[in-house]
């Protein structure tokens, strides 16, 4: 294999898993090694090698983007921040006695397989070992959120029962985590 | 020296390379080793995911350019990421004080 061949399959195990711009520097950075170590005099072959050798195992180098994907940050701090706004409206449905609202059976049903589907969406996004599948777990998982975040407080401010306790609270845990959802949107949509 | 002696300390350390100007990828890299005598045994590509992480935290700002037909990703020091590497000298001088005192058999230098 000649050495710009070998630094284009090395490239293409990255880009099998990683997002095009990340590839376009590491591609940048690599193509920069190989220059230096052709310039110190190794022929095309063994500056290639010793430019990938420099670089690291592609495994590892992708085991360190999967760590510090932003998109797996984002998916922890939303799921260790469900409990406590998903309690906050569970206080709610109890105290407002839920059972009695005027909602329609499909509309229960849909909104709980939405709550379900966020939650493993964004398990899948925290804990997946693929990056761009994670950045695409994620992305999906902050539209559920602000999906089912919306409709709780627009129904509660249809109904006219905002300012009753505790919906206020968990109101504004909602609308807290609305924006943490959309200001990691794009760097989460960066990802996938 | 091998990466896992870096743990916890990779941060700072690049960090303190992008205190003089901005500095593409590669650029970090060859301070890096300038700094350390070329002591440091470091997957070169693993710190390209470190500098992600460095600007997700708003320490650094990365820009792409264009260079001799090849796109670039430069990365410069946020002022967050001023404050950190001050705060990574001062732990650090406490740390290695410490752990020199104790290793040495020194006496244990004053906290204050």
């Amino acid at each position: 294999m000649s050495g710009p061949d070998m630094i284009d399959a090395y490239l293409a195990q990255l880009a099998a898993r990683l997002p095009e711009p990340i590839v376009a520097e590491l591609a940048d950075g690599l193509r920069t090694t190989y220059e230096y170590h052709l310039r110190r005099g190794l022929g095309a072959e063994e500056a290639a090698r010793a430019s990938v050798a420099e670089f690291g195992e592609p495994a590892a180098v992708l085991a360190a983007f999967v760590a510090a994907n932003p998109a797996r940050g984002t998916a922890r701090s939303l799921l260790v921040a469900g409990p406590v706004v998903g309690g906050a409206w569970a206080a709610v449905l109890l105290s407002r006695h839920a059972w009695d609202w005027p909602v329609a059976l499909g509309a229960r049903v849909g909104f709980g397989a939405a709550v379900l589907t966020g939650v493993a969406l964004l398990a899948a996004a925290a804990f997946g070992v693929r990056y761009r599948r994670a950045g695409r777990s994620a992305a999906a998982a902050c539209l559920v959120v602000l999906a089912v975040d919306l409709s709780m407080i627009s129904y509660v401010t249809s109904t006219g029962i905002l300012a009753t306790w505790p919906v206020p609270l968990a109101a504004a845990l909602s609308t807290t985590r609305i924006g943490f959802a959309l200001s990691r949107l794009p760097r989460v949509l960066a990802c996938c | 020296m091998r990466a896992e002696s870096l743990k916890g300390h990779l941060d700072g350390l690049l960090l303190a390379c992008l205190e003089d100007g901005p500095r593409h990828g590669y650029a970090v890299i060859e301070a890096l080793r300038d700094a350390t005598g070329g002591q440091l045994d470091l997957p070169t590509g693993t710190v390209y995911p470190a500098l992600h992480r460095l600007e997700a935290g708003g320490l650094v700002r990365g820009r792409w350019s264009v260079v001799t037909g090849r796109r670039r990703r430069t990365y410069q020091l946020t002022a967050k990421g001023h404050r950190a590497l001050s705060g990574k000298r001062a732990d650090w001088r406490q740390f290695s004080a410490v752990v020199g005192a104790a290793l040495e058999g020194r006496p244990c230098p004053d906290p204050t």
